[in-house]
């Protein structure tokens, strides 16, 4: 699974880097997996994050419950990030 | 000394998708020098792989495909097609020929065909397995077990069958599964371009105009390769290649940014530069590529689990709702019951699966939300078993339990459960897993990619 945040200026990207917001740990509390399972990569050029972890079950498995591994990004929209300006 | 200049088309991300043929009419007038199309992909799953069909219906394909083999024709520039019929494997590849000899035969097209088959035998597989010769990727990879189990197994191939087609003069290519980047690679790399210039363009072609800012509908992407630089614009007159979009399209679908690995080696971009030559075109230059000592292939395997049968519904009870988990444990006990009681001492073994639209259906144990307040859930129950007729047997008892189910609230005879069809169910046939993706060595690409080739004429297939 593979979930790439793009801010939408180097700004917001930054702050998110300075407060940890999307660390290993806080996304694994999310998603309720081990923090060593998820592996983070800062792109600045881009203002993005990219967040990676196994998938639990094996794409379009009995179990799969999302085949494109699409929507399972949706939880980290309630992270916040302190905006000082 | 003649510069390195390569001009390429790419038809669109997915053989099938659509493009408009405007854009790839203005790509014509850029004087392409070939034309690629990337014809399948893992992402619709492993049904494909498993029953030989293909995810774009060939009503679709055989549109896109006419366009892109006239255009081809109308300039003598070669026309590659990766990754044929969604899966790649051998009934893919000679359906997706089959469209083309139509296509060939209604238009009286004349030309050397190359097909390139990614199917591997599965003896020789055992034997590589037995020498060493097979990796796992992620869990416990293939094992003997589960290349005698899978339904079929395609090497994911590199360049090296491209160009060895090429090289023969090959007009049009239709290949198995594919590296989606060495369909467009094989030939820049060929014409001498940098193999880190011609991957990178590759990783950014195969998805057509999918890199620019805002893809409105499937479309046509060019590029143009210099030895040590590439720069791409989308065809179409709406869209527009900026730095960040096509930076941000370098990274999609891979789990690392910034190494991309490939079957002939790793691309890497972490020190890629991006720059604007206009308002919608960029150029890409410092992108490096380091090739491997022994070249290998990703291996793909589909296994058959069985037949299944599915029924969809719903539930509106505030009461049933609030202790779903309880209701949902008690169908799966009384399902157990009934189907000792009908089928006696030898029940069939059987999985049976219920999803919770509402709950947690689309995150599954992902789901942060425990908690949740929805006034109506939907509801897919699923029963897998070795037979279409023991799933129907089965989901039309769990249907009946699910009906009726009683809870402490209500006395007497409710009805807790909202069928959507009648029949209740829906018959899905066969249903399929991939194996653990593995990897293969293949120090002759060839030796694992044949190549054969037909000449074509006025289209009819002479040899």
């Amino acid at each position: 699974m593979t979930i790439d945040v793009m801010f939408e200026n180097t700004d917001m990207f930054y702050k998110c880097v300075e407060q940890n917001i999307l660390s290993a740990q806080n996304v694994a509390k999310i998603y309720g997996i081990e923090p060593e399972k998820i592996v983070t990569f800062e792109i600045p050029i881009i203002s993005t994050i990219k967040i990676s972890f196994p998938r639990l079950v094996t794409q379009g498995d009995l179990g799969d419950s999302d085949n494109h591994g699409g929507q399972q990004y949706a939880p980290l929209l309630d992270l916040e990030i302190i905006d000082g300006s | 000394m003649s510069t390195v200049r390569v001009k390429a088309i790419a038809g669109n991300g997915v053989l099938g998708s659509g493009f408009r043929e405007s854009s790839l009419l203005r790509g014509m007038r850029l004087d392409p020098d070939f034309i690629g199309c990337d014809a399948g992909s893992t992402d619709p799953g492993p049904f494909y792989l498993g029953s030989g069909e293909r995810a774009f219906p060939k009503i679709a394909v055989k549109r896109d495909l006419a366009l892109l083999m006239k255009a081809a024709q109308s300039k003598n520039i070669p026309l590659i097609i990766g990754s044929a019929g969604t899966a790649g494997g051998h009934p893919h590849v000679e359906r997706l020929k089959e469209t083309a000899l139509e296509i060939a035969s209604e238009n009286g097209m004349s030309f050397k065909l190359a097909i390139i088959d990614a199917e591997q035998d599965k003896s020789k597989l055992t034997d590589l397995l037995n020498r060493g010769k097979i990796t796992p990727m992620e869990g416990s990879g293939l094992d003997h077990d589960t290349i005698q189990k899978s339904e079929r197994i395609v090497g994911m191939m590199g360049v090296d069958p491209y160009v060895f087609a090429l090289r023969h003069h090959a007009n049009m290519i239709i290949a198995g599964r594919s590296s989606d980047c060495a369909i467009y690679a094989a030939l820049p790399i060929m014409q001498g371009v940098d193999p880190a210039v011609a991957w990178h363009a590759a990783k950014i072609l195969e998805c057509g105009a999918a890199a620019a800012e805002t893809r409105s509908s499937p479309d046509c992407l060019f590029a143009e390769l210099e030895k040590t630089a590439f720069e791409v614009e989308p065809l179409s007159e709406e869209m527009i290649c900026t730095p960040q979009s096509v930076a941000a399209h370098s990274l999609y679908e891979n789990a690392n940014p910034f190494e991309l690995i490939e079957p002939d080696g790793v691309l890497n971009i972490a020190g890629s530069q991006y720059h604007a030559v206009n308002s919608r075109r960029v150029r890409v230059s410092n992108s490096s590529f380091e090739p491997k000592t022994i070249k290998n292939a990703k291996l793909e395997g589909a296994i058959f689990l069985g037949y299944q049968s599915v029924i969809i519904g719903g539930i509106r009870d505030p009461l049933i709702i609030g202790q779903i988990d309880n209701w949902t444990e008690k169908l799966r006990k009384r399902l157990k019951s009934r189907v000792h009681d009908v089928y006696g001492n030898a029940p069939p073994s059987y999985r049976f699966n219920i999803s919770i639209y509402g709950k947690d259906a689309v995150m599954g144990d992902l789901e942060p939300i425990k908690n949740f307040t929805s006034h109506e859930l939907g509801l897919v129950l699923e029963v897998t078993s070795e037979s279409q007729e023991i799933s129907n047997n089965i989901i039309s008892l769990a249907r009946h339990q699910a009906l009726h189910l009683p809870i402490p609230e209500w006395s007497g005879l409710i009805t807790g459960f909202a069928c959507r069809h009648s029949p209740s169910f829906l018959e899905r046939g066969k249903v399929y897993k991939f194996t653990d993706n593995s990897l293969m060595e293949t120090e002759n690409p060839l030796d694992f990619f044949p190549c054969h080739f037909s000449n074509i004429e006025d289209g009819k297939e002479i040899n």
